[in-house]
């Protein structure tokens, strides 16, 4: 098993298990999780838009399905940004 | 019909008022609200002269679709040369103005010339009269808007005015309407002072019509229905813009003190969820969501300010709620200038609202100024006795105050950041394109967003092109020419319908094009869509390249294509932009100093 720190910002912290504090939540997991199969074990939508990041290196989409986690990442998951 | 087929003509300096039918073969070339206006300032203006001279001409510009049952048409622009760029400059604004204009009967207001003496313009369907301005010159925007519903016993008459700010001509000063919306960048408020017009206030009752109302009843009720049930929508309501603010800071793209830094430590105390936080006296600063005329987003925030706080302490007059902290609010005061006191912050946006000033200029201006002072260039002597250090929100009320009333060092910085810098010696440290300050998107993290401040027509600005999918994806400068260009032909059409674009979560241009089709005569595809926005903003460049612009104003300031990102995703990363900006001439069909073709004006009919 391996520990990760996820942090969901800003409207997807809505997805972060209840007692989360600051969009951040620890997250066991099995070795060789990829970034896609994290996504699917938060909850959040299969094909939701937004950037991913680990230890702030941005993973391009094409890459989600076969870039697998490490124990200790980092990862922050950021709604698509737009206009304001 | 959406036209109302009229446009308002007054001569400020002679008097002369006219009413004059809308020229529908340039409607039918660019549709309406940025595009009309743009043409009809081009046709009426020599592009050389000054922007304060009297010469300048400035537009008030409706969409078709302005004043309509579509959600979020209460769109308007104001389009003239712009007294912080010397560019065109195209700003546009929500609330409730632009519809009442359009209720009057008018599709576009031309003002020529210059007041003899400061006035104010009441329009009241076809009864136009200029007006001594005299009781409310030197008032600010809110007492301005006060006496005018009052004078004239009218608290449904809608104003579009400007303070003591735009009187002066500082150089980002804007023109705010109800209160606090406003045409807010490239000083459009400064141009309306420079003709002695303080104020603009009208109410119309002739109503809208469209080309085919079944048709269109059908397409609103759809376009409706998609915002109703959208998360985009949802979250726009609840967070309001600052969510973007967490965002930023996550991607590592958030203008930090000048832009020496991408991230702010201070993030988490001026974010949405501080604008929702009790704090120790009990306040907390968010009170509710607003909505401009026709919308069904309600983006807008209403806040007000914790009585205790230094600022308001003994002030009454600013106990009460006024417009809270946008995205763009909170970047250019918070992070740009170091400050995390929310209050602060809060206060600063008030009184960009009552005096009618930009607040990403401003802050942008006063950023640079506190670079500058902590390299000891600027000094105590300068400033009034003021600390200009970062982190210092005395230093941001107390600035925004005064420069909101023309005094003292706010003099100095009603000059924008470019000129202030330039005064300075050190012309470097302006973070600006065409002399108008950045939005809140660094564009070392974000390489198509830096080509699209360099080439966009009226300076640095986030709202002329949309590359944020493209640039979510890669962060280097490949294959951002293309969606640049396309995505600032979509803005150009989508600012030129009279609706929003922070539908954009939500509708596609396809959504755009289907009401602009109901409402409008003529067979209004997509692609007819895009064409007219290509045309639109290679308009725009023509106007630029007639008052002297060239290629070495399509640029990025050295700090963001020499200093690295300090951190985040982008750490290491500069702008591409020596990359990026030849592709895009191509692809735009410009030459290898970014004019036009023949070619290109040929297939665009102009």
């Amino acid at each position: 098993m391996m520990l990760l720190t996820v942090k969901l910002v800003g409207p997807l912290s809505r997805y972060l298990p209840s007692g989360s504090e600051g969009g951040v939540t620890q997250v066991e997991a099995e070795v060789g999780l990829t970034v896609s199969g994290l996504v699917k074990k938060l909850g959040l939508p299969e094909d939701i838009k937004c950037m991913i990041s680990i230890n702030d290196d941005l993973v391009p989409i094409g890459e989600r399905q076969s870039r697998t986690l490490s124990d200790s990442d980092s990862v922050k998951i950021i709604p698509p940004l737009k206009g304001g | 019909m959406g036209w109302q087929r009229k446009v308002l003509r007054v001569n400020l300096t002679d008097g002369n008022v006219q009413v004059e039918p809308l020229n529908m073969e340039w409607a039918q070339q660019y549709l309406g609200e940025r595009g009309l206006g743009t043409k009809y300032l081009y046709e009426n203006m020599d592009p050389t002269v000054d922007a304060l001279d009297s010469a300048n001409v400035l537009i008030f510009a409706t969409g078709p679709l302005t004043g309509t049952m579509a959600s979020t048409s209460g769109r308007y622009a104001v389009i003239t040369k712009g007294a912080l760029t010397d560019a065109i400059a195209c700003s546009n604004s929500g609330g409730k103005f632009g519809a009442e204009l359009k209720f009057a009967g008018y599709d576009l207001l031309i003002l020529e010339g210059r007041a003899p003496e400061p006035s104010y313009l009441k329009i009241y369907d076809d009864d136009v009269e200029i007006v001594s301005a005299e009781p409310i010159w030197g008032k600010t925007v809110w007492e301005t808007e006060d006496y005018l519903k009052s004078h004239h016993q009218d608290p449904l008459m809608k104003v579009a005015s400007i303070g003591v700010a735009g009187e002066n001509c500082v150089r980002y000063a804007c023109v705010v309407n109800d209160l606090h919306r406003a045409a807010g960048r490239s000083g459009v408020g400064a141009v309306m002072g420079s003709k002695n017009l303080k104020a603009i206030a009208v109410r119309g009752t002739v109503g809208v019509q469209v080309d085919n109302p079944r048709k269109f009843m059908e397409v609103v009720r759809e376009t409706h229905s998609k915002l109703a049930g959208s998360d985009d929508v949802k979250e726009l309501a609840s967070y309001g813009t600052n969510a973007m603010i967490d965002m930023m800071q996550e991607f590592g793209g958030l203008p930090t003190r000048n832009f020496k830094e991408v991230q702010f430590e201070g993030v988490d105390n001026i974010n949405p969820s501080a604008m929702t936080r009790v704090n120790e006296h009990g306040h907390k600063n968010l009170l509710t969501n607003k909505a401009c005329f026709g919308c069904t987003i309600a983006c807008g925030r209403i806040s007000h300010i914790d009585k205790e706080h230094f600022t308001i302490k003994n002030r009454p007059e600013y106990w009460h709620a006024s417009g809270g902290l946008e995205y763009e609010t909170a970047f250019a005061f918070g992070p740009d200038c170091g400050i995390d006191d929310i209050d602060a912050l809060t206060f600063a946006g008030f009184m960009m609202n009552e005096h009618g000033m930009d607040p990403i200029s401003f802050g942008g201006t006063l950023a640079a100024a506190m670079e500058l002072y902590e390299m000891g260039v600027i000094t105590d002597e300068d400033t009034d006795g003021i600390e200009l250090k970062f982190g210092n929100p005395e230093a941001l009320t107390a600035m925004a105050e005064k420069t909101g009333k023309f005094e003292g060092f706010g003099q100095i910085l009603g000059l924008g950041s470019k000129r202030l810098c330039e005064k300075y010696g050190h012309p470097e440290l302006s973070m600006t394109v065409k002399g108008q300050e950045f939005a809140g998107y660094d564009s070392r993290a974000l390489q198509g967003m830096g080509l699209g401040y360099a080439t966009s027509s009226r300076g640095a600005c986030h709202m002329k092109h949309d590359v944020f999918g493209p640039d979510m994806e890669d962060q280097t400068g490949a294959g951002k020419a293309i969606p640049c260009k396309k995505s600032q032909d979509k803005v150009s059409i989508i600012d030129s319908t009279g609706l929003c674009w922070f539908t954009l979560g939500t509708w596609g241009i396809k959504d755009f094009q289907a009401q602009v089709d109901a409402a409008c005569e003529g067979d209004w595809t997509v692609e007819r869509m895009f064409e007219t926005g290509e045309r639109i903003w290679n308009l725009e460049r023509q106007f630029n390249l007639a008052a002297g612009l060239t290629k070495a104003d399509d640029s990025l300031p050295e700090r963001l294509l020499k200093e690295p990102a300090k951190s985040g995703t982008a750490k290491g990363k500069v702008n591409e932009l020596g990359r990026m900006l030849p592709e895009y001439y191509e692809v735009r069909g410009w030459d290898s100093d970014g004019v036009p073709t023949a070619e290109t004006l040929e297939r665009l009919g102009l």
